[in-house]
């Protein structure tokens, strides 16, 4: 791990990674056993190694998904110890990139591909990048663990004007204060501190074109260039607020309910809501690779990629904390790189 | 000569250069010449490469027409009313008039086919397609509306995809050979690990088999497509091998859903369990059956017991046979689809999917005769489903949404309705709008009537639409609208007009102070912009926006046609005769990526080659300000990127310039005054001993990397420096109070003890510094319960402007004093000053003569004491006076508000912020004005101490003789000497500050701000290529804006360091003079 911390030091920009890195490293080790709900899908085909895989591995991509790579790289290099695998998560906009210029195998992403990416990727390779879906997130809307509106709910007009300048959700009123949102007491006059990811991140993308409505977010937003300093930000400042994957929760932060609109009922973050569809923020994770139609993948994507979908894989998608796949939407994502 | 005078040393002095010293001098001025020569080139190279990387942005591009077809004369009958190209190029599909859909190849207008979307030969009476061509909505006479999805379908396939798979077999594709096997065999597992077994047979498949020349399998208008036989592609030309011939023989015949019987070179096919398989076991084959020669293998004949199954059996085949006689870039018919063989080698099938789906009733359980139709519809689609709406003929508007999800673990989809209605208030001796148009997000719809006048619903709330505001669209009289476009995303509207005018309008929410409009959701329509070109005497017939970007096609009534970017508002092309015979353009449109266009009337249709690369950026939206799509005013802005297509880029520089001068000034301010200190400290007052110790250890903070302070800066000083803000600001003050108190203190002191304990003199000043530190953490929130109501935080984020505050804003903050009381100490500090030397001590001298040394002392205490609350209260009174002084003549806020009377407005100079306070972000430039500081002090102060001991000794040795002390020699000998090694250290710590990025990129928040505001970040413009260089595609605006960042860049710090350089040489001659 710090091998790789170093390696990555050396090259300019990555200090980023770092910084969040860091934190990370200290979050990820607490495990998150709150969804006890939730179980890997029995149905899921136990991974079964294979010989003949060596090589190297590199993924480019979401740092939502930095901790949940590392985790497959791990249980992967269990199984063989001579692959390298070579992790970096600066932000799903730099996965498109690294795929089209071949310089990573997996591009992991929290949201989908924009289509002028996924353009000079076909203009290149003459087929488009193949989508595979890894795993199931809950964006959630984190808040202090003190603060009371964790008892209630924000709806996603509330969360627009807290983080957006345009409001495009269609409420009226900015909101500022904590007391804006019917907090009382030493909150109601308390401004609300805005934590947010950078705009390389998937999550910054995905948030602001579901919670913000397509609009803009406010200039006073705190841009942190890993999920783990939102996170951070938050639980070391009492009146703020920011976004994340449901994978970074700690135990200073809580989770805010969300309704789709004042109508509707706050849909607590819990692994339920992410299956039966009805929380607002649900997303998949994503992980693009280059597959030529037809093909045969190598033998370590191939593997790697049947990790990922097997019953192990799906294990450490829930060990980090997000919700793992049903075995038959893991059983189309393994055909379409004609694994079956 | 030599040989005249011996030398008394013996030597022979050798009056010629030797041969070695020669060569050691050409050899090294050669190389020298070669590296400068090399270093000057390797410069201009890299400045060329930046610039070559930049040019590309400004070089424009070309339209070009690339074919014209007239419509055959069925066609125009039908008159096409919308078409949708694929992403290829190669299929498309046009609605036409009388309900159908004509799915055609592009590349020779042929029909695919075609397809009738509504039952009953039911037509239409209003219909709306979407800006990325996914569905149209279509509204009924009978109440009704319908949604048509279309999609583009592209598959990829090889021959060895067909071949590989057949159900109940395994392939194993492998050295040119094709191995086949019973499904779950263990020779397949096995060939990977131990290689083919021996004892399979080999066979052989020959492309040249599979070709039929004569093949008629297809009836009807379908001409033989695959003209050209070139070199079978993929592995079709391979032998097949199997351990057992009879799986071979099954795997090239096995089709899905048929069974077969083979008899001696006849294969008879039945339709899966049919009984006539069963019979053929028992009786033999029946005597009836279709026959035909089936080329697979060859000379095998073929029977079933029709020739529809016959057909539909080897139509499975039909692609294999048809690809194989493909060349590169060919494309074919192949059933529905074209196939396109590209460059890749891969078959790339593209075709049309068309989904129909229920209609929508808006009037259920009605009777026929009281349904009135659908005259106007429009649909939008989010994220959790389709929206409509529709407006029948007697003026109700209807807002039909649903909400779909699915349940993955039921595996089922959810949909759940929720509507409203209203009706349309429509002015007297109006009849129905013409055209509905309904906004992105489904928060507003638009009913526009021809002359201009329209009127907005406010629609967030879907059951219970209201009207938002009326307007008028059209200021000329005699003008109306003949053409309306949303871009992508459905923000920004289209306007086109008979006069030929073409403007885009979208919504905005005016932001305080200016008043909120009138509306019922508080936004209002607005025109940003006019396109440039309009005022022809045609009229805008047609328009077609891009899928990927703004970019905007408008055809023209004369047969014209015209090419925008909407953000820029920029003429890219401008085709006169697009249309031959100057025919009206009737549908226009972009091809998918903007690589084409085309136009169309019912008579004929032309094609277009578009290359423009860059067509987001011109000069003027890089350094101007730019009216982007929903804001409320033109800005700069600097906004690359986000996750979706709708998003419009800004490519803004302006902010990152801004950003880089801000981190410049506030490291500056903060770090150069402590160098050059230090430098003339240690250079003329410390003593050598100690400077040869202090010195190294400056120059090693040098060696600390930028990464490391940056890091410190984010995760550890920010986070401090957030608690103690004021204690910060206290201790700028205190620090500088309590040395000077510490040298009057000193003075007190007896002479004798003084001069013997000389030494003391430091430690008792590094023992002042924790002292100020703690003098100024302890005052610090003193002063904050003074003068900023408690926390300055909340006070620095307290809004200024009245307008903009909410009502409810906590009033302990409103007092501006506190931030001109900060602003105002240094300037107070230097007036006092002034004053004190150039009027108080030139009163006091003749009296202060007469005093002995200790009262001397006694006194400059108290002046300076004196002096130092004097400072404190004239900076409250400055501040007083400039936030207005209660007067109420003037109020002036640091916070960003100034007013002069009554009229008040933000302190914003073309777009940037000048105001100094502001609300307190964590990362700011305070923090990073101190550590980059940090990150230029040893730099400066090095060169700096350099230049000042260069200064010779005799002339300290003069000045010191004359009578005068250390520090009059230091100010006004030394530094006036010493002053261009002064200059280019500055300017060398300047330089550096300017390209830093390892703090900024950490340490200042990284959001592109335009205000001066200490309290908050800002981003960079090397901090900019830094975050945003690995996501920018390779080749595209972003990466090219970036070069065009590093460019400014470069011109920046030229700049710098040649004004730095001419400055410094008129110094040095100053210097040389004395």
């Amino acid at each position: 791990m710090w091998n790789q911390w170093f390696g990555r030091l050396a090259l300019m920009g990555c200090v980023c990674t770092l910084a969040g890195g860091l934190a990370v490293a200290g979050a990820g080790q607490e495990k998150k056993d709150e969804d006890n709900g939730v179980r890997v899908d029995r149905n899921l085909p136990d991974y079964e190694p294979v010989s003949g895989v060596s090589g190297s591995l590199q993924s480019t991509g979401s740092d939502t998904m930095n901790n949940l790579m590392a985790l497959w790289a791990e249980g992967f290099q269990r199984h063989y110890p001579n692959v390298q695998i070579e992790i970096d998560g600066r932000g799903s906009s730099t996965a498109p990139p690294a795929l089209t210029q071949g310089t990573a195998q997996f591009g992991p992403m929290s949201r989908t591909m924009r289509s002028r990416e996924i353009d000079s990727f076909e203009e290149r390779y003459g087929y488009p990048p193949t989508l595979l879906r890894a795993g199931i997130d809950m964006l959630a809307v984190y808040v202090h663990k003190d603060n009371p509106i964790a008892e209630r709910g924000l709806t996603l007009q509330q969360v627009d004007a807290i983080f957006s300048s345009t409001r495009r959700g269609g409420r009226e009123n900015n909101i500022t204060t904590w007391g804006d949102v019917g907090l009382t007491g030493e909150w109601a006059n308390r401004s609300i501190s805005l934590y947010g990811r950078n705009s390389a991140s998937g999550t910054y993308g995905f948030f602001r074109d579901v919670a913000l409505f397509g609009g803009d977010y406010k200039e006073e937003v705190n841009e942190q260039p890993g999920s783990s300093s939102v996170v951070q930000g938050v639980a070391s400042d009492r009146y703020a607020i920011g976004y994340s994957g449901i994978g970074y929760i700690t135990a200073d932060v809580r989770a805010v309910p969300i309704a789709a609109d004042a109508d509707e009922d706050f849909v607590p973050v819990v692994a339920e809501h992410a299956y039966d569809g009805t929380y607002p923020l649900f997303r998949f994770l994503y992980i693009y690779t280059n597959y030529r139609p037809g093909s045969q993948l190598d033998p370590v994507r191939r593997e790697f990629v049947r990790y990922m979908f097997s019953r192990q894989g799906q294990e450490d998608v829930l060990r980090d904390g997000f919700y793992p796949l049903p075995a038959g939407i893991a059983a189309q994502e393994r055909a379409k790189v004609g694994i079956r | 000569m030599a040989e005249q005078s011996k030398p008394i040393t013996g030597w022979v002095r050798r009056r010629k250069t030797s041969a070695r010293v020669k060569m050691a001098d050409t050899a090294s001025r050669s190389l020298i010449t070669a590296a400068g020569i090399g270093t000057i080139l390797a410069v201009l190279l890299m400045c060329a490469f930046l610039v070559s990387e930049v040019i590309p942005l400004f070089t424009g591009g070309r339209v070009e027409p690339t074919h014209h077809a007239p419509a055959p004369e069925a066609e125009r009958a039908a008159r096409p009313l919308h078409m949708a190209i694929n992403d290829y190029g190669h299929v498309g599909w046009a609605y036409h008039h009388d309900g159908t859909v004509r799915v055609f190849e592009v590349s020779t207008g042929r029909t695919l086919y075609r397809k009738r979307l509504f039952e009953d030969d039911r037509l239409p009476v209003s219909w709306q397609f979407d800006v990325q061509n996914r569905f149209g909505v279509f509204g009924f006479a009978d109440g009704r509306v319908q949604i048509v999805r279309f999609a583009f379908e592209t598959d990829h396939i090889t021959i060895s995809d067909y071949f590989l798979h057949r159900p109940g077999f395994e392939t194993v594709f492998r050295a040119g050979e094709l191995w086949v096997f019973r499904q779950g065999d263990e020779a397949a597992a096995n060939i990977e690990r131990f290689g083919p077994p021996e004892d399979h047979e080999v066979g052989r498949i020959d492309a040249a088999d599979l070709i039929d020349p004569d093949d008629d399998w297809y009836e009807g208008d379908v001409e033989p497509a695959f003209v050209k036989a070139s070199e079978p592609i993929g592995p079709l030309d391979t032998a097949v091998g199997s351990n057992d011939p009879r799986t071979l023989r099954d795997y090239l015949f096995t089709r899905e859903g048929f069974e077969w019987r083979l008899e001696g070179r006849t294969l008879w096919v039945f339709a899966e369990g049919s009984e006539a398989a069963a019979r053929f076991d028992e009786v033999g084959p029946p005597d009836t059956w279709a026959e035909r020669e089936q080329p697979l293998p060859p000379g095998v004949t073929v029977r079933a017991p029709a020739a529809e199954v016959l057909e539909a059996w080897s139509q499975q085949d039909d692609f294999a046979r048809r690809y194989a006689q493909m060349g590169v870039g060919d494309t074919g018919r192949v059933a529905d689809t074209i196939v396109e063989l590209t460059p890749e080698g891969l078959f790339r099938r593209q075709g049309i999917e068309i989904e129909i789906e229920d209609p929508v009733d808006f009037q259920p359980g009605a009777d026929d005769a009281d349904r009135l139709p659908v005259m106007r519809v429009d649909m939008t689609e989010l994220r959790t489903g389709p929206v409509i709406s529709a407006l029948q003929s007697d003026g109700t508007l209807h807002i039909a949404g649903t909400r779909r999800r699915f349940d993955m673990r039921l595996g089922q989809h959810f949909v759940e309705a929720r509507g409203g209605k209203m009706s349309l208030p429509i002015p007297p001796g109006r009849s129905l709008p013409d055209f509905l148009k309904f906004e992105g997000r489904a928060d507003s719809a638009l009913a526009v009537w021809e002359d201009g006048h329209a009127i907005r619903l406010d629609t967030r709330n879907r059951s219970r639409p209201v009207v938002a505001e009326r307007i008028e669209l059209i200021d000329e009289p005699g003008v109306s609208i003949t053409s309306m476009h949303y871009m992508i995303g459905k923000m920004t509207l289209l306007i086109g007009d008979s006069a030929g005018n073409l403007a885009t309008w979208f919504r905005t929410r005016p932001a305080p102070p200016q008043p909120r409009p009138d509306t019922a959701d508080g936004s209002m329509l607005v025109r940003a912009q006019v396109l440039p070109g309009g005022t022809s005497d045609a009229h805008v017939t047609a328009m077609g926006g891009s899928t990927r970007r703004r970019t905007l096609v408008a055809g023209y009534s004369d047969g014209s046609a015209r090419l925008f970017y909407i953000t820029s508002s920029r003429l890219m092309w401008e085709g006169r005769n697009a249309l031959p015979e100057g025919e009206a353009v009737s549908m226009i449109g972009l091809l998918p990526r903007d690589r084409g266009m085309f136009a169309a009337s019912p008579a004929s249709l032309s094609y277009f080659d578009i290359d423009f690369d860059h067509p987001e950026v011109t000069v003027r939206s890089i350094f101007d300000r730019v009216w982007y799509e929903g804001y409320a005013e033109p800005r700069h802005i600097w906004q690359s990127s986000a996750g979706t297509d709708e998003f419009e880029p800004k490519y803004g520089l302006i902010p990152l310039i801004f950003g880089t001068l801000k981190a410049t000034f506030y490291t500056f301010i903060f770090g150069a005054p402590i160098a050059l200190l230090a430098a003339v400290f240690t250079s003329e007052f410390l003593h050598p001993r100690a400077k040869a110790v202090i010195k190294p250890v400056i120059e090693m903070m040098a060696s600390l990397p930028s990464v490391v302070l940056g890091f410190l800066a984010a995760l550890v000083f920010a986070a401090w420096a957030e608690q103690v803000v004021t204690g910060l600001l206290t201790i700028s003050l205190t620090l500088p109070a309590m040395i000077l108190l510490g040298a009057y203190l000193w003075q007190l002191l007896p002479q004798n003890v003084w001069t013997r304990y000389r030494w003391l003199r430091f430690v008792m000043m590094v023992s002042l510094l924790p002292l100020a530190v703690m003098l100024g953490m302890w005052l610090g929130p003193v002063i904050e319960r003074w003068l900023f109501g408690d926390d300055i935080r909340l006070w620095l984020g307290w809004e200024p402007h009245p307008v903009k505050r909410s009502p409810d804003a906590d009033p302990r903050f409103a007092s501006p004093v506190g931030g001109w009381v900060v602003l105002m100490v240094p300037m107070a500090a230097l007036l006092v000053t002034v004053l004190m030397t150039m009027v108080v001590n030139p009163m006091l001298r003749n009296w202060m003569r007469g005093l002995n040394r200790s009262s001397l002392a006694a006194f400059s205490l108290g002046k300076f004491i004196l002096g130092l609350l004097g400072t404190l209260g004239l900076a409250y009174v400055l501040a007083w006076l400039i936030s207005g002084g209660g007067m109420g003549l003037w109020h002036w806020d640091p916070r960003g508000y100034i007013a002069i009377g009554d009229a008040g407005s933000d302190t914003r100079v073309w777009g940037i912020d000048l105001s100094m306070m502001g609300g307190y972000a964590q990362r700011n430039a305070m923090v990073v004005g101190f550590v980059m500081g940090f990150a230029i002090i040893p730099i400066i102060y090095t060169i700096a101490e350099d230049a000042l001991s260069a200064v010779p000794q005799h002339l300290r040795a003069a000045s010191l003789g004359a009578g005068a002390t250390p520090w009059q020699t230091a100010m006004r000998i030394v530094i006036p000497t010493a002053m261009s090694g002064l200059f280019s250290a500055c300017m060398i710590g300047l330089g550096r500050a300017v390209g830093e990025t390892m703090v900024v990129l950490m340490a200042a928040g990284g959001t592109p701000l335009l205000e001066m505001n200490l309290f908050n970040g800002f981003r960079t413009l090397s901090a900019n290529i830094a975050i945003e260089l690995p996501e920018a595609a390779v080749g595209g605006t972003n990466y090219r804006m970036l070069f065009l960042a590093a460019l400014v860049l470069f011109g920046m710090t030229f700049v710098i360091n040649t004004v730095a350089e001419v400055i410094r040489l008129r110094f040095r001659r100053r210097a040389f003079q004395l």
